[in-house]
């Protein structure tokens, strides 16, 4: 037979410390039992000493069963947890460590969304200022247009004139500026950014317009002849169309604005969960204020408190409930000093 | 795919709707004999659209949870709402490669030749539901049938009011398969 290794020893003798303890444990149960038998019918003298003697019997059970458990908690339940304390303490630091990337990640993704949001808000405001401008450009033609006409009709004067009139007008219309693009101030956008931005997007080219009303001009001057007498109906209409033409630049310019929040890039952002916590404080005033705000907002923290018995309410459980509750209302208590927790 | 005899239907209630001939993208997508029962969340859902677009058709319940929702919704579309011709109708023929076929669709929100707006009320993320369900393919039909260049989706989480908004990106082909599978020659139209 192989020699035994000095482990192999170690666990040989444990097992016999193992079987003698388990025979004196048996041992200290029989004379438990001898000393309790037929109890009832013992005089009272003698069943107080008998249960004194078992007493004594069930706490060298007890001491001995320790001694042993002691040594195996000693020699091996101990040092074998170390291994565990060790891990987790490593865990624990690289969990601060991603939860400190995460955070970092996070503010990054911050960044870059508002960098995102003035984008599409530079864009809006580009998509948008185009399209005032072209509103404002056409509305000035056709009011042009219209106060021409009707200013010839005030003043009387004879058909005869009108190529006349047509011609001057066209010259008129052709000088009308476009008004000036109104400025974005930009704060996280680069100014090369800005450039690339502002010519990506279709810009108004008033040239087709301007053909469009300088021959709309000659229909116009077709009806001159009959409108000579129904001045104020024209003068009507003409506010009438200025109205139209403002409420569908509002409308344009709320659809493009719809558009172009839809449109905007969102950035992913990594998940940090936040969550309020009481901080606590080993003092009879910290346990006195959790009990007394537990209690006067009870209606709203009682469904937040999971006991199986309320007997079992603990001061820390309505201090937890407490906090959830201060995460979802915003509500705070002067007595009670909170932080917030990333995870 | 060419886009024929477009006509839209303003202030018409849902069951006119259904009466109208065509293909629509739930009809299509379909498969159901049993008749058709409204969950308890596609009620939410109902309500709140009831609500915000036809709300004189809102029947006044729920009111504590309809109207927070409505408002989420409302905070990102109010500004365009006025613009915008809610539940309308729409019927028009989809036409591709010889084949026609007739489409229906009821649009949440639309100003047409512009963009449609499609309010959708839902824990789920777009990223999920728009594959999910094909809500691409449905916005595709709308734009389509009303010449609308952009489809827009809102969504509003129930529970926790949280929005948010993408701009589909269009499936004409899908569309284009369907006027081919479903569809007749044009010959025969």
């Amino acid at each position: 037979m192989n020699q035994l290794t000095t482990i192999q020893q170690g666990w040989l003798k444990l097992a016999e410390i193992r079987i003698d303890l388990f025979d004196r444990l048996r041992l200290d149960e029989l004379a438990c039992q001898a000393e309790l038998k037929d109890f009832e019918n013992l005089p009272l003298e003698k069943m107080q000493a008998n249960l004194r003697n078992v007493k004594h019997f069930l706490s060298e059970a007890k001491r001995k069963r320790l001694d042993f458990t002691r040594m195996i908690d000693d020699k091996l339940s101990t040092p074998s947890m170390e291994f565990e304390k060790r891990m987790a303490a490593m865990i624990d630091e690289a969990t601060k460590l991603e939860l400190a990337a995460r955070l970092d990640n996070e503010s990054k993704a911050k960044e870059a969304q508002l960098l995102q949001n003035e984008i599409a808000q530079f864009k809006t405001h580009i998509v948008n200022e185009w399209t005032r401008i072209a509103h404002e450009y056409r509305s000035n033609l056709q009011k042009m247009i219209d106060s021409s006409y009707i200013n010839c009709i005030k003043a009387k004067n004879p058909v005869s004139q009108i190529p006349a009139m047509i011609a001057d007008l066209k010259v008129i219309l052709s000088k009308i500026a476009l008004s000036n693009f109104q400025k974005f101030d930009t704060r996280l956008i680069s100014d090369q950014q800005a450039l690339e931005i502002f010519h990506s997007i279709d810009k108004y080219e008033p040239a087709g317009d301007l053909q469009y009303y300088q021959e709309s001009i000659a229909d116009k001057f077709s009806m001159y002849q009959h409108d000579f007498n129904s001045i104020e109906k024209l003068e009507e209409e003409q506010r009438a169309r200025v109205a139209q033409a403002e409420q569908e630049l509002q409308s344009d310019i709320a659809i493009n604005t719809l558009i172009a929040q839809a449109e905007t890039l969102i950035v992913d952002t990594p998940k940090v969960k936040r969550e309020i916590k009481i901080v606590v404080v080993e003092s009879e005033a910290w346990a006195m204020a959790v009990m007394t705000n537990f209690m006067k907002v009870w209606q709203d923290v009682n469904y937040r408190v999971k006991v199986k018995s309320w007997a079992k309410l603990s001061i820390g459980q309505m201090a937890e409930a407490l906090a959830k509750h201060i995460s979802e209302t915003g509500e705070t208590f002067a007595n009670l000093t909170t932080e917030e927790v990333c995870k | 795919m060419q886009v024929k005899n477009i006509q839209l239907y303003k202030g018409i209630d849902f069951d006119a709707y259904q009466g109208k001939e065509g293909h629509s993208y739930s009809s299509i997508k379909s498969t159901d004999t049993e008749p058709f029962k409204q969950t308890y969340k596609m009620q939410l859902g109902t309500e709140v659209h009831n609500y915000l677009l036809e709300p004189y058709t809102y029947q006044h319940e729920r009111r504590e949870l309809i109207i927070p929702i409505a408002q989420a919704a409302y905070d990102v579309i109010g500004q365009a709402l006025p613009f915008l011709d809610t539940e309308l109708s729409v019927t028009a023929d989809f036409e591709h490669d010889g084949f026609i076929m007739p489409y229906r669709g009821r649009v949440d929100m639309v100003r047409s030749g512009k963009v449609v707006v499609d309010l959708k009320i839902s824990e789920m993320p777009l990223a999920k539901s728009i594959p999910y369900f094909g809500y691409d393919k449905q916005l595709t039909g709308y734009c389509l049938a009303t010449m609308c260049k952009v489809g827009i989706i809102i969504r509003v989480n129930p529970k926790t009011r949280h929005t948010e908004r993408v701009v589909i990106k269009q499936d004409v082909e899908w569309w284009e398969q369907k006027v081919l599978e479903l569809g007749i020659p044009t010959e025969f139209y």
